[in-house]
C-alpha cells in the first residue's frame, strides 16, 4: 500500500515539476515568437539589411532569423552587427554561409549585453559576398506596419580598411562608401531576439507564471478544472489516508 | 468484503483519473489538432473527408491528408458536435490556426482537455474490460492497476494524444469475446476496429486459425471483412481515400524492409516471422482459449521488431501485455515470470525510447508547448546525440536490442504454454 502511494506521489511530483526541471536547460529566452515569413530580400555586396528593435529583457545574447541560401551557393561570411542608437558597435557575430542550410533558422550569438532592457538597438545584417549570383536572402514579415529602418540623420557605410559596416551621422556621408539598405521603408525583418538565462529559478517562475496566466484568462475552464481536481484529491484522500495510517495493504 | 473491494476499485479509478487530469490540458502533439481540424468538417455536412481535403487543399491552412479510416472521422466529428457548447466559439479559430504560437492561444488548455476526454472514457473502459479476463479479485485489481498506472499507456494516450485508443478498445473486446467463444462478436469487433485503423486486421488470421471448423472460420472471415467493407464501401472508389489510407503508414512500412533476391524480386522481412508464427499455430494446432492473448501479443511485437514504427502504435500491445503479466503472476512459474516482467518492461521502454531519437521536435520537449513556447527551443535528443555519435546508428542498436528481447519473450511464452 505504502509502496503504491509512494509511486503515485512520485508520478504526480514528476508531472508537476517536469517543466521546472526542463527550464534549467533553457539557456536562451526568446523575446517573441518568430513572425511569419512573407517575402525575402537579397543580401550581398552593397545591399544590407537594417532593423531597429526594442530589447525587452536584459542580457541580449542572440538574434535569430531565417535565411535562404539556395543550393548552399553562398560560402562567404554572413555578419550581424548590433549597434546602439548613436551608432556605437556593441557586438558582432559571424556565421559562414557553409553553415547556413537553405531556409534554416540561424542564431547569431554574441556575449550578453547586460543592460539591454528597454533600449533601442540597430541590427545590421550583411554578407561579405559580392557575388550577385549567390546572395543570401533574408525573410521579412507583413505582420507589423511598414517602418523606416534608418533615421534621416544617419547613413550606413562600409569602412574599407576594417570591412566593418558602420552607422554614421549623415554629415560624414562623403567619408565612406554608402551602402544600400534593403526594405528601408518597408516590412520588418522576421527575427527573434534572445536573452541569456542568468537566473537559476527565474525561467521556471516565468514559465509557471505564463501557464497560470493563460489558465486564469480562460476563467470558466480554470474554475471547473480546479474543482474537478480538488474533488478527486479530497475523495481519494478520504479513501486512502485512513488505510495509509492503519498500515493496511 | 464486497463494499471493501468496490471501494478499492473506486479509489484506483479516482487516482488514475486525477493523474490523467494533471496531464491532459498541458501536453500538445500536433496530430490532435490536425485530425480534429479534419473531423470538424463533419459539422458542415462533409461525408467524404478524403475527397473534400483533396479538392480544398489549396485553400485550407492545414494541408495534411486524413490518414485514418472513416469511423475515426465520424467518431471525432460526432464528439465535436456534442462537445461544441463546451468547446466554445474560439475553438474553430484555434483549429484553423496553423502558426507555431497556436498553443499560446487562450482556450488551448480547455480544448486539449475536452478533446482528450473521450480517450479518458475509453481508457477507463479498457481497464474494466481487462478485469473481465480474470475471475479472482486479486487478479482483477492487479490488472486494473497495471493498465491504469503503467506509464506507457498514460504517455501514449495523453501526451501523444493517441486516437488509437478507439480501435484498441475494440481489439481487447474482440479478444474477450473470442475467449468466451463468441466468435461472431469477436470478428465484428475486428471489422469495426479495422474501420478506425487498419491494424486490427492483423489479428484476423489468428482468429481464423482459432475457429474450430470450416463453418466457424468462414463466419469469422465473412463477419470481419463484411463489416469492414460495408463501412469502407462508399469510399473505395475515391482515389484520395486509397492514397491516404491504403498506401500509407502500417501497410507501406510492412513492405519496406526487404532482402533483394534478384530479378526484381525481394523477400519481405517483416512478413517472414509473422508467417512463421501462423504456420507454427496451424501445424501444432496450439491456439486455444487459454493462450489466445499470447498470439495477439506476438503478432504485434514481431511487427514492431521488424518495421520502423510510429510511437503511437505501441499502445496496441499494452492491454495484451497487462493480461499476460497478470496471468503469469500466479503459479509454478512465478520466479521466472518476474524475470519475464522485467524483460518486458525493458522491451517496452526501449520501444518508447527509439521514436524519441527521431529527428522530430514534436516528439519530445515541444510536447510541453502549451505550458510555454520556450520548450520548443530545447535541443531534441537527436541533436544532443548527434554531437557525440550518429543518432541513426543508436536508433538501430536500440531497435536491434528491442527485436532481440521480443524474440526471447515470444519464444518463452510459446514454450511455456507447451509445458
Amino acid at each position: 500500500m505504502k509502496k503504491g502511494a509512494t509511486l503515485f506521489v512520485l508520478a504526480v511530483t514528476i508531472v508537476i515539476f517536469l517543466p521546472a526541471l526542463l527550464s534549467f536547460a533553457i539557456k536562451l529566452i526568446p523575446g517573441r515568437v518568430q513572425p511569419s515569413l512573407n517575402s525575402t530580400e537579397k543580401i550581398y555586396g552593397k545591399y544590407v539589411a537594417v532593423e531597429p528593435f526594442l530589447a525587452t529583457r536584459d542580457n541580449l545574447s542572440a538574434i535569430g532569423t531565417s535565411i535562404k541560401n539556395p543550393n548552399l551557393k553562398n560560402i562567404d561570411d554572413v555578419v550581424i552587427s548590433v549597434y546602439d542608437q548613436v551608432g556605437n558597435l556593441l557586438r558582432e557575430s559571424i556565421v559562414n554561409g557553409r553553415n547556413i542550410p537553405d531556409g534554416d533558422f540561424i542564431k547569431f550569438k554574441f556575449d550578453p549585453i547586460k543592460d539591454s532592457k528597454n533600449r533601442m538597438f540597430n541590427v545590421i545584417l550583411y554578407s561579405r559576398s559580392v557575388d550577385a549570383a549567390s546572395p543570401v536572402e533574408i525573410f521579412y514579415t507583413d505582420q507589423y506596419p511598414i517602418s523606416k529602418k534608418v533615421v534621416d540623420n544617419q547613413i550606413i557605410c562600409l569602412d574599407e580598411s576594417s570591412k566593418q559596416v558602420l552607422i554614421l551621422d549623415i554629415a560624414n556621408k562623403d567619408s565612406c562608401n554608402k551602402l544600400n539598405v534593403v526594405n528601408n521603408n518597408g516590412f520588418t525583418m522576421s527575427y527573434v531576439d534572445f536573452y541569456a538565462n542568468t537566473g537559476v529559478f527565474g525561467v521556471a517562475s516565468d514559465i509557471y507564471g505564463q501557464m497560470i496566466g493563460r489558465l486564469l484568462a480562460d476563467f470558466t475552464f480554470f474554475v471547473i478544472y480546479s474543482f474537478l481536481v480538488l474533488i478527486l484529491v479530497i475523495w481519494s484522500s478520504y479513501i486512502y489516508l485512513p488505510k495509509l495510517f492503519s498500515q493496511e495493504d | 468484503m464486497n463494499v471493501s473491494f468496490g471501494k478499492n476499485i473506486l479509489g484506483i479509478i479516482l487516482l488514475a483519473v486525477l493523474l490523467r487530469l494533471l496531464i491532459m490540458p498541458f501536453y500538445f502533439h500536433p496530430d490532435i489538432k490536425t485530425y480534429n481540424f479534419q473531423a470538424s468538417f463533419l459539422q458542415s455536412g462533409v461525408f467524404n473527408i478524403y475527397s473534400y481535403l483533396a479538392e480544398e487543399k489549396a485553400r485550407l491552412p492545414l494541408k495534411e491528408e486524413f490518414v485514418y479510416f472513416p469511423l475515426t472521422y465520424y467518431f471525432l466529428g460526432g464528439y465535436q458536435v456534442i462537445a461544441s457548447p463546451l468547446l466554445g466559439s474560439g475553438f474553430h479559430s484555434w483549429l484553423y490556426n496553423a502558426g507555431v504560437s497556436v498553443t499560446d492561444q487562450i482556450g488551448t488548455f480547455r480544448y486539449l482537455f475536452l478533446l482528450k476526454l473521450p480517450y479518458l472514457f475509453l481508457d477507463i473502459l479498457v481497464g474494466f474490460i481487462i478485469t473481465l479476463f480474470f475471475i479472482e479479485r486479486k487478479q482483477k485489481k492487479l490488472a486494473l492497476k497495471l493498465w491504469l498506472f503503467n506509464p506507457f499507456s498514460i504517455i501514449l494516450i495523453y501526451v501523444y494524444s493517441n486516437v488509437d485508443i478507439m480501435p484498441v478498445t475494440l481489439t481487447v473486446l474482440s479478444l474477450l469475446f473470442a475467449k468466451n467463444n463468441k466468435l461472431v462478436l469477436s470478428a465484428l469487433c475486428i471489422g469495426l476496429g479495422g474501420a478506425f485503423k487498419a491494424y486490427p486486421l492483423l489479428f484476423l488470421p489468428i482468429l481464423f486459425l482459432y475457429a474450430n471448423n470450416i463453418k466457424e472460420k468462414l463466419t469469422v472471415l465473412t463477419v470481419a471483412c463484411g463489416s469492414l467493407l460495408l463501412i469502407l464501401a462508399p469510399f473505395l472508389t475515391t482515389e484520395s481515400f486509397k492514397q491516404s489510407t491504403l498506401v500509407s503508414g502500417l501497410t507501406t512500412r510492412m513492405l519496406l524492409p526487404v532482402i533483394n533476391i534478384g530479378f526484381n524480386e525481394a523477400i519481405l522481412i517483416s512478413i517472414i516471422p509473422v508467417m512463421v508464427l501462423l504456420s507454427y499455430v496451424f501445424l501444432k494446432q496450439s491456439i486455444n482459449t487459454k493462450n489466445l492473448e499470447i498470439y495477439f501479443f506476438a503478432v504485434l511485437m514481431i511487427l514492431y521488431s521488424f518495421i520502423h514504427f510510429h510511437i503511437q502504435w505501441l499502445l496496441w500491445v499494452v492491454p495484451f501485455v497487462v493480461i499476460i503479466v497478470v496471468k503469469g503472476s500466479e503459479g509454478i512459474f512465478s520466479e521466472e515470470n518476474k524475470r519475464f516482467n522485467i524483460l518486458i518492461f525493458l522491451s517496452l521502454s526501449l520501444a518508447l525510447s527509439i521514436p524519441l531519437l527521431y529527428n522530430d521536435s514534436s516528439m519530445t520537449f515541444s510536447l510541453l508547448r502549451p505550458i510555454s513556447l520556450w520548450f520548443s527551443l530545447l535541443f531534441t535528443p537527436f541533436n544532443i546525440v548527434s554531437r557525440i555519435y550518429d543518432p541513426y546508428v543508436l536508433q538501430s542498436i536500440l531497435h536491434t536490442l528491442f527485436a532481440s528481447f521480443n524474440i526471447v519473450l515470444i519464444w518463452h511464452l510459446l514454450r511455456k504454454q507447451e509445458l
